[in-house]
C-alpha cells in the first residue's frame, strides 16, 4: 500500500517550490510551476516571490495554490506536484500508440511541398508487399499501447487499396484475441475515392484524413494534378464521405504555403463553408525550410507567427460572432497549459514523440522514428531509420541507438535553454527537426524556428486568454476537449 | 561561446566574478546566441565579458537585454540550487509506485 506521507503540525519559513519565469514586455512575469500550472505577476509581486518577503495574503494565497511555495516541511504541495506531474507522463508507459504504414510512393499529383519522394502511378516497385505488411502489424501489435491507430498514407494510399485491406483485416483479426481499441485512417487527397473504398470504410469503420490547403484557385496553384481539379475531387470526395458515412468520418488538414500568406481569412472561411469547424493552421514542414531554402513556397518563420496571429485573431472574432471554429494547434497547447492531460501529440511531448509516440513503415520494409525521418532518409540521411521489418524486431527497434542517443539528448528537461524555459512543461523536443537544420538533435533555440514558432504561439495565447475574457472562456473550453 | 573571435570586441562587461559565475553569462548569452556571441575570461575578482554582435546595428539593445538577462540567470540559478532537493523529491514520488520513504525534506 502507498506509504502517506507525516504530516507535520507548526508550519516552517515559506520556501520556493520550483518554477521557472518568463519576461513579458508590459512588465508582467510569467511564473510557471513544476508542472505547468502559470500565473502571472506584476514586477513587485515577482520581487516579492524571489525574496520570499510575500506581504499581501492575496498573493500569498495565490502562489501557495498554484505550488510556487510552500511552507517548509509542508507535503501536500509536494504530493500534488508528484501526482500531477506523473498524470502528465503516463503516456510514456503505454507508448506507441500511432503506427504510419507507406503503403505506396505513388501518386497523381505532384505537390511541391509534398514531404515524399512521389513516383508515378505506373511504378508499382514502390508498393509495399503484403509480407511487409503482415510482418509491420505483428511489430505494431508487439507496443503495449492499449490504443493502436494504423494510419494509411504515401503517396496516394489509394493506389494501394490491396494492402490497406491486408493491413486493416490483419489488425483486426489479431485483435480478436487482444482486445486493444483500434482506429483506422486514411490519409488521402479523396481524387481516386470510389464506392468500393466507401464501402470498405463502413465496413471496416475507417476513417479518412484529407488536405484542404483553402480556396480553389489556392489548392489547385498549390497541388497540381492532371485536369487541374484536386480541389473540385477533395470537395466531391468530403461530399461522399459524409453521405455514405457521417460527417465526423472526414477531417481536413492545411498547409500553408507563400501563396497562403495574407489569405487565412479567405481559408477559415473556406474550411466553415465546407463544414469544417477545426483548422489547423500549420506551417510548411519544417523542411521546407530547413532543406530547401531556394524552393519557390519557402517563407520564414516570422511571416507565419503573422499568419497565425491574423489566423487567430479572425477565429476568435467568429466565435465570438457565434461561429464556432477550433484551431487544432492551439487547442493542443491549451490542453497542456490549462489542463494537467497529455493530448500527447508527437510534435509537443519531451521525450520526443519519435518512436515513443509513432512509428513509420515504408514501403520497403524500413522502419522510421518519424515521417520527417524518413523524408531524410529519402535524401541520404540514414539517422532516425531504426531498422527493417525483415531483420529487427520491435525490442531492437525501440532500443537502439538511432532512437534512445536523439530521445536522450533532445530532452527539454535538459537542453540549454530548454531547461530554464517557463514554457518548457507546454512545448516539445523536435530532434529530427533540429538534426536537419543544425546537425544535432538538440539544435539551438534562439534560431530554432521550431523554438520561435512555439515561443509565439504561447505569447499569443496567454496574452489572449489574460486580456479577453471572452478568450479566457473559449480556451478553456478548448482546452477541455 | 568562447572560441576564438576575430577582431575588436563590439563591447565589453565586466562583471563581480564570484556574483556571476561564468556558467551563469554563457547561459544568458545563449538566449541571445543570434544577435551575439560572447568571449569570457576571469581576471581576478572580475570577469570580463567580450560581446560581438552579428548585427551591429542591433547591438544597443542587444547588450541592454543581456545585461538584463544575466540578472535573471542569477536569479534563475539560485531558485535551481535551492528548490533541486523539493525537485528531485517531487520526480521521486511521482515515479515510484510505493510513495515517500521518509518525510520532505
Ligand atoms: S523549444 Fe523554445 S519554447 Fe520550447 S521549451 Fe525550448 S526554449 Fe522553451
Amino acid at each position: 500500500m502507498r506509504q502517506r506521507l507525516t504530516l507535520e503540525t507548526a508550519p516552517g519559513p515559506l520556501e520556493h517550490l520550483p518554477f521557472r519565469f518568463e519576461r513579458w514586455t508590459d512588465g508582467r512575469v510569467l511564473v510557471t510551476n513544476m508542472v505547468g500550472e502559470h500565473v502571472f505577476l506584476s514586477e513587485a509581486e515577482f520581487s516579492a516571490l524571489a525574496d520570499l518577503r510575500i506581504a499581501d495574503p492575496a498573493l500569498l494565497r495565490t502562489l501557495r495554490a498554484k505550488h510556487v511555495v510552500r511552507q517548509r516541511g509542508e507535503t501536500l504541495p509536494v504530493e500534488l506536484l508528484a501526482l500531477k506531474y506523473r498524470t502528465q507522463h503516463h503516456r510514456l508507459a503505454d507508448f506507441t500508440g500511432l503506427h504510419m504504414f507507406v503503403v505506396t510512393l505513388r501518386c497523381e499529383h505532384s505537390c511541391g511541398y509534398c514531404q515524399v519522394s512521389r513516383r508515378t502511378v505506373a511504378r508499382t516497385e514502390f508498393d509495399m508487399s503484403a509480407e511487409t505488411a503482415v510482418a509491420a502489424v505483428e511489430t505494431a501489435f508487439r507496443s503495449p499501447s492499449p490504443h493502436l491507430k494504423f494510419e494509411f498514407q504515401g503517396g496516394e494510399p489509394l493506389l494501394n487499396m490491396e494492402i490497406v485491406r491486408l493491413v486493416t483485416q490483419e489488425a483486426q483479426r489479431r485483435n480478436r484475441d487482444e482486445g486493444r481499441q483500434l482506429a483506422f485512417v486514411i490519409a488521402s487527397n479523396l481524387a481516386l475515392l470510389d464506392d468500393e473504398v466507401l464501402d470498405f470504410a463502413d465496413e471496416h469503420d475507417v476513417y479518412f484524413s484529407t488536405s484542404l490547403d483553402g480556396p480553389q484557385d489556392l489548392h489547385n496553384g498549390n497541388r497540381p494534378r492532371p485536369g487541374r481539379d484536386s480541389w473540385e475531387r477533395t470537395i466531391a470526395g468530403v461530399t461522399r464521405i459524409r453521405k455514405r458515412l457521417g460527417h465526423h468520418r472526414v477531417s481536413a488538414l492545411m498547409t500553408t504555403t507563400a501563396a497562403s500568406l495574407g489569405k487565412v481569412r479567405d481559408i477559415i472561411d473556406c474550411y466553415l463553408e465546407q463544414g469544417f469547424h477545426d483548422i489547423f493552421l500549420r506551417p510548411v514542414s519544417p523542411y521546407g525550410f530547413a532543406l530547401r531554402p531556394r524552393q519557390r513556397r519557402a517563407y520564414d518563420m516570422a511571416a507565419w507567427i503573422d499568419f497565425y496571429r491574423e489566423g487567430m485573431d479572425y477565429i476568435l472574432e467568429l466565435n465570438a460572432r457565434g461561429t464556432p471554429v477550433v484551431e487544432t494547434y492551439s487547442a493542443l497547447v491549451l490542453k497542456k497549459m490549462l489542463t494537467n492531460a497529455n493530448p500527447g501529440y508527437v510534435d509537443l511531448t519531451s521525450p520526443a514523440g519519435i518512436g515513443i509516440a509513432a512509428l513509420l513503415y515504408n514501403y520497403d520494409g524500413a522502419v522510421y522514428a518519424s515521417d520527417e525521418g524518413r523524408m531524410l532518409a529519402e535524401n541520404g540521411d540514414m539517422t532516425f531509420r531504426l531498422g527493417d521489418l525483415a531483420e529487427d524486431s520491435y525490442d531492437t527497434l525501440m532500443t537502439g541507438a538511432a532512437l534512445l542517443d536523439p530521445l536522450e539528448e533532445s530532452y527539454t528537461g535538459s537542453a540549454p535553454q530548454c531547461s530554464d524555459c517557463a514554457f518548457e512543461r507546454w512545448c516539445g523536443a523536435d530532434p529530427v527537426f533540429h538534426h536537419a537544420t543544425t546537425g544535432d538533435p538538440v539544435g539551438r533555440k534562439p534560431e530554432s524556428a521550431f523554438c520561435n514558432r512555439n515561443m509565439a504561439v504561447f505569447r499569443y495565447l496567454l496574452d489572449r486568454y489574460t486580456a479577453d475574457p471572452h478568450a479566457r472562456e473559449l480556451f478553456h473550453a478548448w482546452a477541455a476537449r | 561561446m568562447s572560441d576564438s573571435m576575430p577582431g575588436r570586441p563590439d563591447a565589453v562587461l565586466t562583471l563581480d566574478a564570484a556574483a556571476h559565475p561564468a556558467d551563469i553569462v554563457q547561459r544568458a548569452a545563449y538566449r541571445f546566441s543570434d544577435v551575439l556571441t560572447v568571449e569570457l575570461d576571469r581576471n581576478g575578482d572580475t570577469l570580463v565579458c567580450r560581446v560581438y554582435a552579428r548585427d551591429p546595428q542591433r547591438l544597443g539593445s542587444a547588450i541592454h537585454d543581456l545585461r538584463a538577462e544575466i540578472v535573471d540567470q542569477v536569479l534563475r540559478a539560485r531558485i535551481r540550487d535551492e528548490t533541486q532537493d523539493l525537485r528531485n523529491l517531487v520526480l521521486s514520488v511521482a515515479f515510484s509506485r510505493t510513495g515517500l520513504a521518509g518525510p520532505a525534506a
